[in-house]
């Protein structure tokens, strides 16, 4: 493959732990709640696939218990905000350090190691390696899902409520709405969208490995701020994203720079964008 | 069906906690009750036990005290983790380059890298806080991942020892040993620093009581509009707060690396700034609530390295993030509807 079509593939690769955390972070943040344990939920959500893949040796129910993992950590969110009344981002911390946690107690309970799952089935793939990064089922399943969450803010009513709720919880209250069922809903919402990512990122590599979801949850926070919570601008920027940090691989392969150096990039660049983000808010 | 009676979220989040705890040593095949007992001997039954204690505890309520005075003026801290390592690098390398000089100027001189390190880094989301907005969950969160990133480049190119670690500290930088005043304490990892950890806490509680400037900082959180009609340098105060607690993470870092270890090397405070947040919260920035969460918090940490060989230590992290979780929910956020 040429070296632009293999930047191009490796973005698509990567894009889809970037929009799924992006679509998560979109929903729960337009209900009014802080959520910064998408990093924490990705961990989650990929380790219940793999072991879901492994202990059945099917990607499928892999990919769903990943799902229902990413779904009941996020909505485990919901409940400590909502219901506890528990501070949003103590919670979210809370969550991320268990995350980690449980994923190395899981990994030497189940395989008596410390950094990685064994190798795990995966869907059948085309052979053609570009094809196959393409038709990855929970790349499409992200791709669906984006339309679905624009669609859900454009034409539902969930969707006006969620905003609602986001917006103005005194008066959707008044307006007879169940802000906290509403809440509910959200983050749970957010966590199978999430879900997607973690699984992507499992299936994609055939295995569960500590650190591979590499910042993408946190990194995805800069991308919503950029994209202002709207669902297309958003997954536009996780897109760029991705491709940035596809970009980074390929100059790795091909200059001799130091990797660390290019890993510090994409942090770099989303502290940079994070800030004239807010300045931008500021100002508006 | 939110809960409301103080005693009643209580004692569902100290139910939550047991409920996890059991789980997690009877997944592992452990029955629960020797578990606790083996883990409780293991941490305070023993001298040595005590005086790992004594030593983890001290890093979190330097750590906890750090994450408080951020708090206090409605700042979250969650840089403390990045602040910490690049710190201890910065004490690991200068430490190691003080072999000329004698233990009056060394040791001052390598805790002083360590602070002003530790302050630096969190300066700049301090800076990104006041001059821009951008709010500094989001960019410490950042800087933490571009410290783990940097540290290895750092290391591998100059700063290191052509490894993952610094070289030896120079002896004259190094912090005392509590072993070597009392045998009892032999082969225990605690030093002096154990000063550090109960002066720090009590030290800032008084300057936020009896300062002008400290007296401010509780009040830029709540309410900035009426500080800032009041002439209070509403910003100015805001990045001396967070840039503090970045400094005393710093401070964190030389009770590990010059009281302990002797050298930096990658990942060794791995855990300590999130723990560190844990401490802060449930000592509610007052000082013996601080030295207390820091004794417990490093009890169960102590406990879990003992259960190591039948339940994973993880564990014990697991059990933190959900302790974190249920004094969360216990305390509640204070908005009331």
């Amino acid at each position: 493959m040429s070296a632009a079509l293999t930047w191009l593939v490796e973005t698509v690769r990567m894009s889809c732990p970037y929009v799924a955390c992006a679509l998560a972070a979109i929903v729960t943040e337009r209900a009014g709640i802080i959520n910064v344990a998408l990093e924490g939920a990705l961990v989650v959500s990929g380790l219940a696939t793999a072991v879901g893949a492994a202990l059945t040796g099917s990607a499928l129910v892999g990919f769903a218990s990943g799902i229902v993992a990413g779904t009941l950590f996020c909505a485990g969110h919901g409940l400590a905000v909502v219901r506890g009344r528990a501070d949003a981002i103590v919670s979210s911390i809370a969550l991320n350090v268990i995350a980690f946690a449980l994923a190395r107690y899981a990994l030497r309970l189940l395989w008596d190691t410390a950094s990685s799952s064994p190798r795990l089935a995966g869907f059948d793939a085309p052979s053609s390696p570009a094809l196959a990064v393409v038709t990855a089922p929970a790349l499409l399943a992200t791709v669906v899902a984006a339309c679905l969450v624009g669609a859900l803010f454009t034409w539902t009513r969930l969707g006006l409520r969620v905003d609602a709720v986001g917006e103005a919880p005194d008066a959707a209250r008044a307006q007879g709405i169940d802000v906290a069922r509403v809440q509910l809903v959200a983050t749970a919402l957010s966590g199978a969208l999430v879900a997607l990512g973690g699984a992507h990122l499992v299936l994609d590599q055939h295995r569960f490995e500590i650190g591979m979801s590499g910042g993408r949850g946190f990194l995805a926070l800069a991308a919503v701020l950029v994209g202002r919570h709207r669902v297309g601008a958003t997954v536009v920027a996780a897109i760029g994203l991705a491709a940035l940090d596809a970009a980074q691989i390929a100059v790795q392969g091909a200059m001799k720079l130091p990797p660390e150096l290019l890993l510090a990039l994409p942090y770099v660049a989303a502290l940079i964008v994070v800030a004239v983000a807010a300045r931008r808010a500021r100002v508006a | 069906m939110t809960l409301t009676r103080p005693h009643a979220r209580a004692i569902v989040a100290a139910a939550i906690v047991l409920l996890t705890f059991d789980l997690l040593v009877f997944a592992a095949g452990e029955s629960p009750w020797i578990a606790l007992s083996r883990g409780l001997a293991g941490s305070l039954g023993t001298a040595y036990g005590v005086g790992q204690v004594l030593y983890k505890a001290t890093s979190l309520a330097i750590a906890g005290a750090a994450f408080s005075v951020a708090y206090r003026a409605g700042l979250f801290n969650v840089g403390l983790e990045g602040q910490l390592s690049l710190a201890a690098l910065a004490s690991g390398v200068v430490g190691a380059r003080l072999g000329w000089a004698p233990w009056w100027l060394a040791l001052p001189l390598a805790v002083a890298a360590a602070v002003a390190v530790g302050g630096a880094w969190a300066a700049i989301a301090a800076w990104l806080r006041v001059a821009f907005g951008a709010h500094e969950v989001i960019t410490t969160i950042l800087l933490n991942r571009l410290a783990d990133a940097l540290i290895p480049l750092a290391l591998a190119h100059g700063l290191g020892d052509g490894g993952v670690r610094t070289g030896d500290v120079a002896h004259a930088a190094t912090i005392p040993r509590l072993s070597t005043l009392t045998h009892a304490l032999a082969g225990s990892a605690a030093s002096l620093a154990v000063v550090l950890a109960v002066l720090t806490p009590a030290l800032l509680d008084r300057w936020e009581r009896r300062s002008i400037a400290g007296r401010e900082l509780g009040l830029v959180g709540p309410s900035p509009d009426a500080c800032r009609a009041a002439g209070v340098p509403v910003a100015r105060r805001l990045f001396a707060a967070l840039t503090l607690s970045g400094a005393l993470a710093g401070l964190t870092a030389c009770g590990v690396v010059l009281g302990y270890k002797g050298h930096y090397e990658l990942g060794m405070t791995a855990g300590t700034g999130f723990a560190g947040i844990a401490v802060g919260l449930l000592g509610r920035g007052r000082p013996l609530g601080l030295l207390a969460a820091a004794l417990l918090v490093g009890a169960l940490q102590q406990a879990g390295l003992v259960l190591n060989a039948s339940v994973p230590k993880e564990a014990t992290d697991v059990l933190f993030g959900v302790v974190i979780l249920a004094v969360a929910i216990a305390g509640r956020r204070e908005e009331a509807r």
